[in-house]
């Protein structure tokens, strides 16, 4: 499994916003549909960074990991897939996860 | 030098007559091109606020009259901005939104003017805000460097478009925590979302009968001693209207109760589920109130319509008679600590 770094705030956009791509230019299903799904398809893994971007709202986390599993991917490969690294706001990673929990709970 | 003779006196004079008539008559041709005075005049109020009945009502009368003038009836008009003194910040871009609203509406033909204010600060701010240039009018007052003129900044747009923050929050890179400015980053973007997404269901009932709907958002931010002020607003039909329709279990528990607007907001910002009833969805109001106020000390205001919801130490509903027809959240946030300073002087500012 090769491993790659996905620097949100430098790769995607310092400004991640909006859940739909009719919300706005960088939206979260933008990020899924350019980033994850690719890594997920690919069976590699990636570090994300979420530090350096100016915020994240819950609509563009779980529009972007909880759309995953509506997608039809597993909580264990999207954990296995991924490693959140977000060193300013701890708390991403576990509300992440609370977004992919819900939306397998909701299966 | 010679002296003129008697003649030559009489023909300077009569020289002078004829240049002194032809001048007056440019000014008089000058003053009648310019001249406002054909034109219905409405007045704004000595203070432009909502959060007081008596000045809400005439800033919602004169917004009504701008309206009929100018949409219904189709006649230039002119609007007076001679006797403000006083702005607060959510009054402040409800006008302003609803006159782009308005430029956005009207035909081309029909003329929108205005008289300058006479207290030369409001006439800054209203420079600095781009409410002149909206109208097509020059103004020549310097918007001074002083950082009660310089600390207003305003943003307008149609989706969640989080660049558009950097008009508030670029100013405030390094002086406030990186905490509050991605706070205030989320903030904002979930409220363009709402917008967006929820606050154009259906056509806005203020009678003005137009089909063209405007699904622009505005904000603003002022700071004035150590407290921020951002206000975000909507001219969508307000979350009164949309509770009924995308939330109807939540909406059958606000009928057992007396619904008032404020009521109703109070409600929705304790939503945790979607219209589609997905978890995870619709957290945006919630994840708003909870990270401003219990983590930075802040306060939120939250119109809808005809009523308020105040979330901070102690929550608040208050409703008044009048609609503004839309939504606007207010933050205010202190961002300097001063000793002796609490949050109830800080709630002065907006009293």
């Amino acid at each position: 499994m090769s491993k790659s770094v996905i620097t949100i705030a430098k790769d995607f956009s310092r400004y991640p916003a909006g859940r739909y791509l009719s919300d706005g230019p960088c939206s979260g299903t933008k990020f899924r549909e350019e980033f994850l799904i690719d890594t997920l398809n690919r069976n590699q893994h990636a570090d994300i960074i979420f530090d350096g971007a100016r915020g994240y709202g819950s609509s563009f986390l779980e529009e972007a990991f909880g759309g995953l599993v509506r997608l039809g991917f597993s909580k264990s490969k999207i954990l296995e897939a991924f490693t959140f690294i977000s060193n300013n706001d701890p708390t991403i990673p576990d509300e992440i996860i609370d977004y992919i929990d819900e939306a397998e709970e909701e299966k | 030098m010679k002296k003129p003779t008697f003649k030559q006196k009489i023909h300077y004079l009569r020289r002078l007559k004829r240049i002194l008539k032809r001048h007056r008559k440019k000014s008089i041709g000058r003053y009648t091109k310019k001249s406002i005075s054909n034109l219905p005049v409405l007045s704004a109020p000595h203070t432009l606020s909502i959060s007081k009945n008596s000045s809400r009502n005439q800033l919602l009368k004169l917004i009504n009259d701008i309206g009929r003038h100018v949409i219904v009836l189709e006649k230039d008009i002119c609007i007076s901005l001679k006797n403000i003194e006083q702005l607060k910040p959510s009054a402040t871009l409800l006008f302003i939104a609803e006159i782009d609203r308005f430029i956005k509406l009207k035909k081309p033909d029909v003329k929108i003017k205005c008289e300058f204010p006479i207290n030369r600060k409001v006439k800054q701010v209203f420079k600095k805000l781009g409410f002149f240039k909206m109208l097509g009018k020059q103004c020549n007052v310097a918007t001074s460097h002083a950082n009660n003129i310089q600390y207003w900044q305003f943003a307008s747009g149609l989706q969640a478009e989080g660049e558009k923050t950097e008009a508030i929050l670029d100013k405030y890179d390094g002086k406030i925590t990186e905490a509050l400015n991605s706070k205030l980053y989320v903030g904002l973007t979930e409220a363009m979302l709402n917008s967006h997404q929820h606050a154009h269901l259906m056509p806005r009932k203020d009678n003005l009968d137009n089909n063209i709907t405007v699904k622009n958002w505005w904000m603003l931010s002022q700071e004035k001693d150590g407290v921020l002020y951002v206000a975000f607003c909507d001219l969508g039909v307000g979350i009164p209207e949309t509770i009924p329709i995308k939330h109807p279990i939540l909406w059958k528990r606000i009928l057992l109760q007396k619904p008032s607007d404020s009521l109703i907001v109070k409600e929705a910002t304790a939503l945790k589920k979607t219209s589609t009833n997905k978890q995870g969805r619709g957290h945006g109001l919630n994840q708003m109130i909870n990270s401003i106020t219990n983590e930075l000390n802040g306060r939120i205001k939250i119109y809808s319509n005809r009523g308020v919801y105040t979330s901070s130490g102690k929550n608040s509903m208050e409703d008044f008679k009048g609609s503004i027809h839309g939504t606007i959240i207010e933050w205010t946030i202190p961002i300097q600590r001063q000793e002796g300073k609490n949050y109830e002087q800080i709630s002065n500012y907006h009293s």
